[in-house]
């Protein structure tokens, strides 16, 4: 089965699993048992509405994380290149959104594609001054892009010392209203984020999988020198491939900031969380991704209600540490040479 | 041949009936010749380094450090240069790991936290004195630090930096976990009293210090031991194929590594007199890979140099950016300092891959030799 069909599929197995899965234990037991339920409720312990709302939410922060994670994941399969300054895009395009739109005189629509536009030449002048330079060394690549990540966000804690009253506030869902299913709330703006996200996703698959220059990138990724003997330009398919990444960092901002808002450590946060989705989906590997995505997302979110909120916040760090050494290349990686 | 003799030696004169006495002169031996790699003719070695025209330099410039400083007698200049040796610590024992034994690792923080907090404690649980504290802080630091070194000996390459990444920053969030109760650690009020008192006191002590660990790392670095780990940073298949066990030589290094960086974390807790989930912040773990970069990978001094550098530069640009800015800014000169930092990083990175102390003296033994018209 080929990779778009293979991805889709996937994703569609791991809701449909994930659905019952959580909410068989949940509706049998209520039925049979309510003074189960009565007796937990009373605990504190309120377990349907923690079920559902894991669902929910880490349906959600799943599909952005893939978002995140696929442009991530493609970087390094095709170029070798660990982009440490990813998380940073992401947090540049939610500041710039809200400081065009808050601050400036633009129009939110606006707002949104000329952040866009920036955080996507940013991206490419990131590859070709910082990054093409380095090329052959990794771990300077890594350097170098963390200082620019570094930069970039002592650059926006200096411009909001400076300018007084300047803080991120919050932007506004464009889709208001909710659903209330058990307790939990299910808002329609999460049902636009899970669709738009997981359109952008499918029309990616398809454009990597049917067009001539997804071909291109398939066949650098898989093997660089002989696509450069196929004729194929290696630096200008790097090229694009940051540069798209970078934009759909900043797409995935622009769908996720309106649901939790920035603040000074979303940057680093953003990037160790699509660096686990690609640890642990294997690095290169686009259903990896996928798959790792919601798998980190729901266990994620199962852990901050049942186990303690502080370990989740931490909980991608321990799946970076176990993956790397039991299997650093991931569930679906390929088995490199090290 | 000697070697031989004496294990002979040791065999006939205690035989297997005298186990202790056995057992006593076995680690004698072994140590003889842990000794003997560890010092090879390290007179003759010194001699010649400091001769040389860059040996000279770094000696005439820690002579105008050693001079100047206690003349001027002013806090910012002694706070500025003990920071600068105090990262200049760190940034050796980064060196020893990544620049001479190849294991690039970006989580230097944990083990600077690490000692910080040992150190800490040590004060505050045993009451024992700051020397004695600051050794045993060491040693701690590089038996926790085997925890994240056992780990990292599989991973190679990109996979290194990310683990050790994940580890100083897992640690840097499980430090401010409510439910750890893990709290600030304060040194005793008669301790700070003792060591503010006199910063003059503090600026020797801490010069001793880095003195003596980087004459130590100095010293490995030119030992045979200094050759397995440039061995193994060049090529590791060949010099596990030349019958060197390179596990546990890269142990040797990760701990080497660790007791000196967390020195440097007792140094920094106890001119801070706290002990903070802020030393496990992720750019204390980029600072001496800055300054590494920046003073050349694989030298000693290059690193210290580095350091130095780095840290007088933020500090003048800093002082540049307040006379520019009205006085109501002159509190956000921390973060002018670490933008202008940050700055410097990404143009220095990318302009000089190889530090900029080489062609820097390069050049000025040319101009030294124009001089004195050879």
């Amino acid at each position: 089965m080929d990779t778009k069909n293979k991805a889709i599929l996937g994703i569609i197995i791991i809701i449909a699993i994930a659905i019952p899965a959580i909410l068989i234990p949940i509706i049998f037991p209520a039925i049979l048992y309510p003074n189960l339920y009565i007796l937990l409720n009373m605990v504190g312990v309120d377990v349907l509405k923690n079920l559902i709302e894991t669902l929910i939410f880490g349906s959600s922060l799943g599909t952005i994380l893939a978002l995140i994670s696929i442009g991530y994941s493609l970087v390094y399969g095709v170029g070798k290149i660990i982009n440490l300054s990813h998380g940073m895009f992401y947090f540049l395009t939610g500041y710039l959104i809200f400081s065009f739109s808050v601050y400036g005189p633009v129009p939110y629509v606006y707002a949104i594609i000329l952040s866009l536009v920036i955080i996507t030449v940013i991206g490419a002048s990131t590859y070709r001054f910082l990054i093409k330079p380095f090329h052959g060394n990794e771990i300077m690549v890594m350097i170098i892009t963390f200082s620019l990540g570094f930069l970039i966000q002592q650059i926006i804690l200096l411009v909001e010392l400076l300018i007084p009253g300047y803080t991120f506030l919050s932007l506004d869902q464009f889709i208001g209203g909710s659903i209330d299913i058990f307790g939990a709330q299910f808002s329609f703006y999460r049902i636009f984020i899970m669709i738009t996200s997981i359109s952008i996703i499918a029309l990616l698959l398809i454009f990597i999988k049917k067009t001539r220059y997804g071909k291109a990138i398939r066949a650098v990724s898989q093997d660089r020198d002989a696509a450069k003997l196929m004729g194929i330009n290696y630096d200008g398919v790097l090229l694009f491939t940051v540069t798209l990444s970078a934009f759909l960092a900043g797409f995935a901002a622009f769908l996720y900031v309106p649901e939790e808002p920035l603040s000074m450590g979303t940057g680093w946060n953003f990037l160790l969380l699509s660096m686990s989705v690609v640890i642990l989906g294997g690095m290169g590997s686009i259903p990896g991704t996928l798959i790792g995505a919601f798998i980190l997302s729901y266990s994620k979110y199962l852990c901050q209600y049942f186990i303690s909120e502080s370990l989740a916040g931490v909980f991608h760090f321990f799946i970076i540490i176990v993956m790397l050494v039991i299997r650093p290349y991931g569930i679906l990686g390929k088995k490199e040479k090290i | 041949m000697s070697k031989e003799k004496e294990e002979l030696e040791v065999k006939t004169r205690y035989p297997i009936g005298d186990p202790i006495k056995h057992f006593f002169n076995r680690i004698i031996v072994g140590s003889k010749r842990f000794v003997d790699i560890k010092i090879p003719a390290a007179g003759s070695n010194l001699k010649s380094w400091a001769t040389s025209f860059r040996g000279g330099f770094i000696i005439t410039f820690l002579i105008i450090l050693i001079i100047i400083t206690p003349l001027m007698n002013d806090p910012v200049y002694y706070n500025t240069f003990i920071i600068a040796m105090i990262f200049s610590i760190l940034a050796a024992s980064w060196d020893i790991l990544a620049g001479v034994t190849g294991q690039v690792s970006f989580g230097h923080s944990a083990f600077f936290g690490i000692g910080g907090y040992i150190f800490a404690l040590f004060i505050n649980a045993f009451g024992a004195d700051w020397l004695t504290s600051i050794f045993m802080s060491a040693i701690f630091t590089v038996l926790i630090g085997l925890i994240i070194a056992i780990p990292s000996l599989r991973l190679k390459g990109p996979y290194l930096a990310l683990g050790t990444l994940a580890f100083s920053l897992a640690l840097y969030y499980i430090f401010q976990f409510p439910e750890l109760h893990v709290e600030n650690v304060y040194l005793p009020l008669s301790l700070k009293i003792f060591w503010f008192s006199n910063p003059m006191r503090e600026f020797f002590i801490v010069l001793i210090f880095m003195i003596i660990s980087v004459v130590i790392m100095l010293i490995i670095f030119n030992s045979r031991l200094g050759t397995v780990f440039k061995g193994i940073r060049d090529n590791e298949y060949a010099t596990e194929a030349s019958g060197i066990n390179t596990v546990k030589y890269k142990l040797i290094s990760f701990m080497i590594s660790s007791f000196f960086a967390g020195l440097a974390g007792s140094l920094y807790a106890l001119h801070y007199g706290t002990a903070t989930f802020l030393m496990f912040e992720n750019k204390l773990s980029f600072y001496p890979v800055v300054f590494t970069i920046l003073g050349g990978i694989a030298s000693i001094s290059g690193s210290v140099m580095g350091a130095f550098t780095f840290v007088f530069l933020v500090r003048i640009i800093s002082e540049f950016f307040s006379l520019l800015f009205p006085i109501e800014l002159m509190t956000y000169i921390d973060t002018f300092a670490i933008v202008a930092f940050a700055i410097i990083l990404v143009l220095i990175i990318r302009f000089s891959q190889h530090g900029i102390f080489e062609p820097i003296i390069k050049n000025a033994k040319k101009l030294w030799d124009i001089l004195l018209g050879k």
